[in-house]
């Protein structure tokens, strides 16, 4: 709600606030964002005014540190691949999706288990999604939003890859949902820029063919 | 006996001469001299050992007095090194906003100025430090190293400054007010001290007591662990460091030497030797301000004593208000406990024990299980977590970072942000409202469990649709199963869970445009509910009818049409606590309506309540980022912790106690929950 208190915005969803006014009050630019989570904040910002716009949600501020600003983009990919997880919920049983796969040539084991285990696909979405939060939240690799180290990047490759299934998942066995899902958030399409951008995974194990280019190569094929 | 040979003579002539005479015989002579000369010793040793008794009295007395002396010297060498991360965090702070200027010289005066000196070796100086025993300074080095990480880490001064003021005050309040008698105390003390003291029994006396002092010193770490606590990694570290400062102390030559060459006469000359004392192992920024202070301080002994304004203009005034306390000391915990006597409650002070991190984003609501130690946590992420508090530690699964507390169960329900959950009393069936206007209704599953089994559909037992918009509170009615929610569709519904039909009864609007913002049960007429609305609206429903039972009267000092964000009602009394967007707590009588009490209690919206189950405490959350601890019955802030950093402008979503355990938890805009124990646990 943009409760207008001595002349200022506040920018917070206090409780009252309608759906059509959550988060909406008037942007703020990068430099006026004086908080710690001011990353959050920007990348939230920029999605709330156009989630289609893929390249701007993707374009750092000027001399942003570039660590910090792939781990709050995967923070958000994670919070708002719930939604996805949440509608698969409603489908993906273990009788139909027995093992997390895409195309036939892979079968994906869970991670969060000591030994990698042969999860159910919606076992699979959701320990994948929870051992995401908790890796993104260690105060081992990651004791702040601040500052990253260079170690801790790394592992933004593995969760990126282990998440990317979840989408390839729904796209090969649950395309109503997919689609249903990404017309709306355009999260795999931004989750495909965003990995090539920066390179967090390998072209070929991108197999959900959602940019132009990838378009282009499978009819080619 | 040599005299016996001649004995016989000295017989003989005496009988002749002195026969009328009694009895007076040279060995009859000699024996009563030597009698007398015994006693003479025997009384001798008495006193000897009379002397020494009182000599060893007033060593210890001395020693008594020094150990006081001591800790009151850690403590302003403690707040000068409060006061120094502070300066130089507010330096920095400037830099920072003001695009890397060097601050322009705010009351830099030489401490200020010696200080950078001293930190641009810190870091080099550091390890030889930490090994050195005899060295006081590298403890207090290497702690304020950590707390100048820490404070680097959290990146708000502002707040820092609040949180040192009221620190500052509530120390001092802790200080008893009793200037003249322990003077007159002290000064008789004094006069016996006069005579020399023997080594053994001072230092005897001295241990001693230091270890008394410590002991007080220890309750003052714990509150300073607490007051810095967000970052608990950081502290522990700085704990180790207090703890071998106290026994460097222990061990250190240097100060028992001190004590017992003290024949200081006045409290004048008491206060610049405890300077004098703290010379010896400050660095020197901090020495300087000291030496500045004892300059101060006697003028200003009478009339600033306990000043009101601790701004961080002028950096010695706390030293002035600390010296003046100075032989004061000795009765902080006698006060502390007269204090509680008063009111037959325990010591309440809550340390950081746990930080809750896994939710990716603004946690909106929490809420203890009513009997285990168990908490759930409802985020924007869209997800509900739980968890197990007494959890071993152990590193399970190869996804987690090390020893961390993990959630036990993840729920998914809702589409979007969670903004609100309640559970059954049991603990076993938990209601959670959201954006997406559902309220989702969960079975618990045991708290024990593995966080990564596999999913089970029957966990969300029941979806209860009706609500067109967000659903923002909810309530449990224990006694006959019955939820209620409030939505900014604008209506309050009425619903039973597992019942064909749950939805029972909508309850719309007092006035159209508002809005309920939140819901609570009245403790003491469990058919009323509690409704506050956006527009500075509150009333008590009926909720058999629906028809409102008492529209509370704000008064007229409200300015504008403010949200109430949080509506409680006391566990015990008619008594309704309602917290505001205008920053005020509002007492309200149930019987009449009319506001009893009002108070401004943040320095932001006050966006949460929670009240302990005895009604005794009130713990209010606010956007300000930090919580605070109420006395309910004195309406006085008994502690300030700052808990949560902001995320635009929003930062404490959410307090709570648990109902049966001595926790508390908050939860906020930057996705962590956390959770405080009382006291020295």
């Amino acid at each position: 709600m943009t409760a207008v208190a001595e002349n200022r915005v506040v920018r917070r969803n206090g409780p009252g606030t309608k759906r059509a006014d959550w988060n909406c009050w008037p942007p703020l630019a990068f430099e006026e964002m004086d908080s710690a989570l001011n990353i959050q904040q920007y990348i939230q910002q920029t999605i709330k005014a156009n989630p289609s716009d893929v390249e701007t949600i993707l374009t750092p501020p000027l001399d942003q540190d570039e660590g910090v600003w792939k781990y709050e983009h995967l923070r958000q990919f994670c919070i708002e691949l719930n939604g996805l997880a949440l509608l698969l919920q409603r489908e993906c049983v273990p009788e139909t999706c027995q093992q997390m796969t895409a195309t036939e040539q892979w079968i994906f084991l869970c991670a969060a288990h000591k030994n990698p285990n042969e999860c159910p696909a919606i076992d699979y979405t959701r320990h994948t999604l929870d051992g995401a939060a908790t890796l993104l939240n260690s105060n081992k690799y990651f004791p702040s939003r601040v500052n990253i180290k260079e170690i801790s990047i790394s592992k933004l490759g593995s969760v990126a890859r282990r998440v990317y299934r979840i989408f390839s998942h729904a796209f090969f066995h649950h395309r109503k949902l997919f689609d249903e899902f990404e017309n709306e958030t355009h999260l795999c399409k931004r989750f495909t820029t965003y990995v090539s951008k920066y390179n967090l995974m390998q072209q070929e194990h991108l197999i959900v063919p959602i940019l132009p280019n990838q378009q282009q190569q499978q009819t080619a094929q | 006996m040599e005299d016996s040979g001649q004995l016989p003579n000295a017989q003989n002539e005496k009988t002749e001469e002195e026969t009328n005479r009694s009895q007076y015989t040279m060995s009859g002579i000699l024996h009563f001299i030597q009698h007398e000369w015994t006693k003479n010793e025997l009384d001798r040793t008495r006193w000897e050992a009379e002397r020494a008794e009182m000599q060893a009295r007033i060593a210890f007395l001395q020693g008594e007095r020094k150990g006081q002396e001591n800790l009151k010297q850690d403590l302003v060498r403690r707040i000068k090194m409060l006061e120094f991360c502070l300066k130089q965090e507010r330096a920095k702070n400037y830099r920072l906003t003001h695009n890397g200027e060097e601050p322009p010289s705010f009351d830099e005066s030489a401490n200020e100025n010696s200080a950078p000196s001293d930190n641009s070796h810190l870091s080099a100086d550091l390890d030889a430090y930490i090994n050195d025993a005899g060295e006081a300074g590298g403890s207090f080095r290497q702690g304020r190293l950590l707390l100048k990480r820490y404070l680097e880490e959290i990146g708000y001064s502002e707040h820092i400054m609040d949180v040192r003021s009221f620190r500052v005050k509530n120390l001092l309040g802790l200080l008893p007010q009793t200037d003249l008698p322990s003077s007159e105390r002290l000064n008789g003390r004094k006069e016996k001290s006069d005579s020399d003291s023997e080594d053994g029994h001072d230092d005897a006396a001295l241990d001693a007591d230091a270890s008394k002092a410590f002991e007080e010193f220890d309750f003052l770490n714990s509150m300073d662990v607490k007051e810095k606590g967000s970052d608990a990694d950081d502290w522990t570290g700085k704990g180790a460091s207090y703890e071998k400062l106290i026994k460097q102390y222990k061990d250190d030559p240097k100060v028992k030497r001190r004590s017992r060459t003290s024949t200081e006469e006045s409290d004048e000359k008491t206060s610049s030797e405890v300077h004098k004392n703290l010379e010896t192992d400050v660095p020197p920024g901090i020495k300087s301000a000291i030496d500045a202070s004892a300059q101060q301080e006697l003028p200003t002994r009478r009339q600033g004593r306990r000043s009101a304004n601790f701004g961080y203009g002028n950096g010695n005034e706390l030293d002035v208000a600390l010296g003046m306390q100075d032989n004061e000391n000795m009765d902080i915990k006698d006060e502390f406990k007269d204090d509680d006597d008063d009111t037959n409650l325990p010591p309440v002070k809550w340390n950081i024990k746990v930080t809750l991190r896994s939710h990716l984003d603004t946690i909106h609501a929490m809420q203890f299980h009513p009997v285990e130690p168990v908490l759930f946590t409802a985020s924007e992420d869209g997800l509900i977590k739980l968890w197990n508090l007494d959890q071993k530690k152990e590193d399970k699964h190869n996804s987690g970072g090390g020893t961390e507390l993990e959630p036990v169960y993840t729920f998914r329900g809702h589409k979007g942000a969670v903004l609100c959950l309640v559970l059954s009393p049991t603990g076993d069936h938990l209601y959670t409202g959201g954006i997406d206007g559902n309220i989702c209704c969960f079975n618990v599953p045991s708290s024990n469990g593995d966080p990564f089994d596999s999913y089970d559909p029957r966990v969300l037992s029941e979806t209860l649709t009706g609500h067109t918009d967000a659903i923002w509170s909810v309530a449990y009615h224990s006694s006959n199963s019955r939820l209620v929610s409030a939505s900014s569709d604008s209506t309050i519904r009425l619903w039973e869970p597992g019942n064909g039909e749950p939805l029972i009864r909508t309850i719309g609007a007092p006035q159209p445009g508002m809005i309920p913002t939140s819901v609570d049960f009245v403790s003491t007429e469990t058919s009323h509910l509690l409704a506050a609305y956006t527009q500075c609206y509150a009333q008590i429903i009926d909720i058999d009818t629906g028809s409102t039972v008492m529209v509370f009267d704000f008064g007229p000092k409200v300015v504008g049409t403010p949200t109430m964000n949080k509506i409680v009602s006391h566990p015990t009394m008619p008594l309704t606590l309602i917290g505001g967007e205008d920053r005020t707590i509002r007492y309200f009588d149930n019987t009449t309506g009319a506001i009893l009490s009002e108070s401004l209690a943040h320095v932001e919206g006050v966006s949460s309540l929670a009240i302990d189950p005895n009604g005794l405490y009130l713990l209010s959350g606010s956007h300000d980022g930090s919580i605070r601890m109420w006395n309910m019955e004195r309406k006085t802030c008994l502690q300030e912790i700052s808990a949560h950093r902001k995320k635009n402008d929003a930062a404490v979503t959410s307090v709570a106690f648990h109902p049966s355990r001595s926790l508390i938890g908050s939860a906020g805009a930057d996705s962590l929950a956390k959770v405080y124990v009382s006291g020295s646990n």
